[in-house]
């Protein structure tokens, strides 16, 4: 071995266990597979759809993602709970109780539970007995509000937006914890003792994950803005605005959480815009324009492909990573809220209109789909018999809570928010019928 | 025996009425999941052309016209016309049979789904005459032009309406901002100084007053939930 030989070897020795000691999370314990949230899964997901391997039945609809640790599956519930469940045979090995639903995807590091839930307090639970090591408590939790919000009325009246189903998944580097919350504020803990080690407050509610590289915390904020802080110290490096909408408040604000890859951030809006974004600077490098469709997945970065959907145009879209130009444009049934996850050259999709769908990465034709329970079921006829929402049964008013009701209707047909998890060649993800599945 | 008699003489007058779908009809379409209660009115014209209103509580529907309303040999059918429409699927349609117990029962499709429903007729119909446009006043009937911002970007609109002998006035109106649109409207009313249009196709709708000088119209342009200030100016005026 030759003196650089043995320096390149010492280097990845000495990078590796610069993340161990870091305790950044490992693939598959984080949403979006990576603390980067590239949203790219080892092995391949299934080409044919085979059978259900099981089904966990929670309390409440699943929002949150399901993540994976030493042949535990962990997802949130919005019953309240935090659940561990055997991969192989799909049992509760535990469950802890929070004040609130937990619509946010749990992140394991170091054999320690991190999850946000609607009672504004982040936990830290022993990832193997469900135990609580300490608790966090927010500012309180909210949802994104505004006075006429979506053009529902009557015009005055300040409405909680349904659309706002996610809280913000933390991520774990540099023995910190970084989420955000309804509070508005991004916080940075001390991942041991749940200290807080500083917190950046943006102009309105953070649901967006928190992405980490190099030494910096991204995410969006549903103020407009996205922001580049240092994971030491909090300090705000840069902010990019996206869009603004004073009139309805509907196109506007970061719904989606950034993926990097490369350098290079991208990260959907509700402005219908998907940005690529300079780590180190914040300059806009493209766009790809969804014309008034919000783009709330995080997209997964694979082989220089940038991989999105979108909502009301309901698109499924692979773009190049360098350009942002589509090169694959296929629409779906229903809006694309859950975020794509690619395994092998599988791509898995959530459609609100309870279905999983698995496309070729490479063509985007659709391989194989399941239809949740409830999605089958059509309760109210929120589907027409082609799958798409039943629109004009659904909103036959934006009247006070009607068009509210009518959104909670649509999540009634087992609206799959949840994005995909695959290991070992089984995809587990939730949904709103209140099941986690496992399918091969 | 006497009995059987009397209840049969009874009943001969009923089954005759059940013969004609003419009521008011009251039921529910049982759509698995959200069971549908609907009142439908069915009655002849002074032409003897079927016609008919459905109240829909759950909906907020007071009196939507019924379309396309057949009688046939105890088959009744009608559809909603827009009402539970889409361009995929077309109108919502019922198709019924009057039941020898006075009923009628049938399917509703609406959006591919199919579901089953039974009426049962609880008195005379009570049609809603639909609403109609009115004449506009003749310093009305011109072109009038206005300029408004939507999500950000002008917008340009031309409204022109016209009078026609024995009926309702008519109105276009186009929109010219990022692309042109020509707006299909279905209503409009005048009533004193106040002018109304629709277009329920694509949820738009002016309202406005009109100025002293008979040379403005004065009031807002909704397009779908978002309302925004709009004065129109007559185009020999401006």
């Amino acid at each position: 071995m030759s003196a650089a030989e043995r320096l390149r070897t010492w280097r990845a020795l000495a990078a590796i266990l610069a993340v161990m000691l870091c305790g950044t999370v490992q693939a598959q314990s984080v949403f979006r597979a990576d603390a980067a949230h590239a949203g790219v899964y080892a092995g391949s997901a299934p080409r044919q759809f085979h059978r259900v391997k099981w089904t966990f039945p929670t309390g409440g609809r699943v929002v949150s993602s399901p993540v994976y640790r030493d042949g535990t599956i962990y997802v949130g519930s919005d019953d309240g709970y935090v659940y561990a469940i055997g991969a192989s045979d799909g049992r509760q090995r535990w469950k802890h109780r929070t004040g609130g639903p937990v619509a946010s995807t749990p992140a394991i590091a170091n054999d320690t539970l991190y999850v946000a839930s609607y009672d504004g307090k982040l936990y830290a639970l022993d990832a193997k007995t469900g135990a609580t090591r300490w608790t966090f408590a927010t500012g309180g939790e909210r949802r994104f509000e505004a006075k006429g919000l979506h053009g529902f009325l009557p015009r005055n009246q300040t409405i909680a937006d349904p659309f706002d189903v996610y809280l913000s998944s933390p991520v774990v580097a540099e023995r910190r914890v970084f989420f955000g919350s309804g509070d508005g504020n991004v916080y940075a803990l001390d991942a041991a003792s749940g200290r807080a080690e500083w917190q950046f407050a943006t102009g309105d509610v953070v649901h967006a994950s928190p992405a980490y590289a190099n030494g910096v915390v991204y995410v969006g904020s549903f103020d407009g803005d996205f922001y580049a802080l240092d994971a030491a110290t909090g300090r705000e490096r840069w902010r990019f605005h996206g869009g603004q909408d004073p009139a309805i408040h509907n196109q506007v604000g970061f719904q989606s959480s950034p993926a990097i890859v490369d350098g290079i951030i991208y990260t959907g809006c509700r402005d219908s815009n998907l940005y690529a974004l300079d780590a180190a600077t914040g300059a806009e490098q493209w766009r790809y324009n969804a014309s008034g469709s919000w783009i709330n997945t995080t997209p997964a970065i694979v082989d220089g492909k940038v991989v999105f959907g979108t909502s009301d145009s309901r698109l499924f879209v692979v773009a190049d990573a360098g350009t942002g130009k589509p090169l694959v444009q296929q629409q779906a049934k229903a809006y694309i809220f859950a975020s794509p996850t690619v395994a092998g050259d599988v791509v898995l999709v959530g459609v609100l209109n309870g279905t999983l769908e698995a496309r070729d990465l490479a063509t985007g034709d659709v391989l194989w789909t399941f239809a949740t329970d409830a999605s089958r079921r059509n309760a109210g006829w929120a589907l027409t018999s082609g799958g798409e929402f039943n629109g004009a049964l659904l909103f036959s008013s934006l009247w006070r809570e009607a068009p509210i009701v009518a959104a909670e209707r649509q999540f009634d047909v087992g609206s799959i928010f949840s994005s995909p998890l695959v290991v070992d060649g089984v995809v587990y993800f939730g949904s709103n019928d209140g099941n986690l599945y496992a399918i091969e | 025996m006497f009995r059987n008699v009397l209840l049969g003489l009874a009943l001969v007058p009923a089954l005759g009425v059940a013969a004609t779908p003419a009521g008011r009809w009251q039921g529910v379409v049982d759509i698995p999941g959200r069971p549908l209660a609907l009142i439908v009115d069915v009655a002849q014209d002074g032409d003897g052309r079927w016609i008919g209103s459905v109240i829909v509580p759950a909906l907020g529907v007071k009196g939507a016209p019924l379309a396309n309303v057949s009688d046939d040999a105890g088959g009744v059918a009608f559809d909603l016309g827009r009402l539970l429409a889409s361009p995929a699927y077309g109108p919502a349609t019922f198709a019924a049979r009057l039941q020898p117990d006075g009923a009628m029962a049938g399917e509703m499709r609406q959006a591919g789904n199919v579901a089953p429903f039974t009426l049962t007729r609880t008195g005379p119909a009570q049609v809603e005459p639909p609403v109609r446009s009115t004449p506009v006043a003749a310093d009305v009937a011109h072109a009038w032009h206005g300029d408004f911002e939507l999500t950000g970007y002008p917008r340009h609109v031309t409204l022109t309406f016209e009078n026609h002998a024995g009926g309702g006035a008519t109105a276009t109106l186009l929109v010219v901002g990022k692309a042109t649109t020509a707006v299909p409207i279905d209503l409009v009313v005048q009533e004193g100084a106040n002018v109304r249009i629709e277009s329920q196709a694509m949820g738009i709708a002016f309202e406005g007053r009109l100025d002293e000088a008979h040379a403005e119209l004065q009031g807002t342009i909704e397009v779908g939930p978002i309302e925004r200030p709009l004065v129109l100016r007559r185009e020999s005026a401006s």
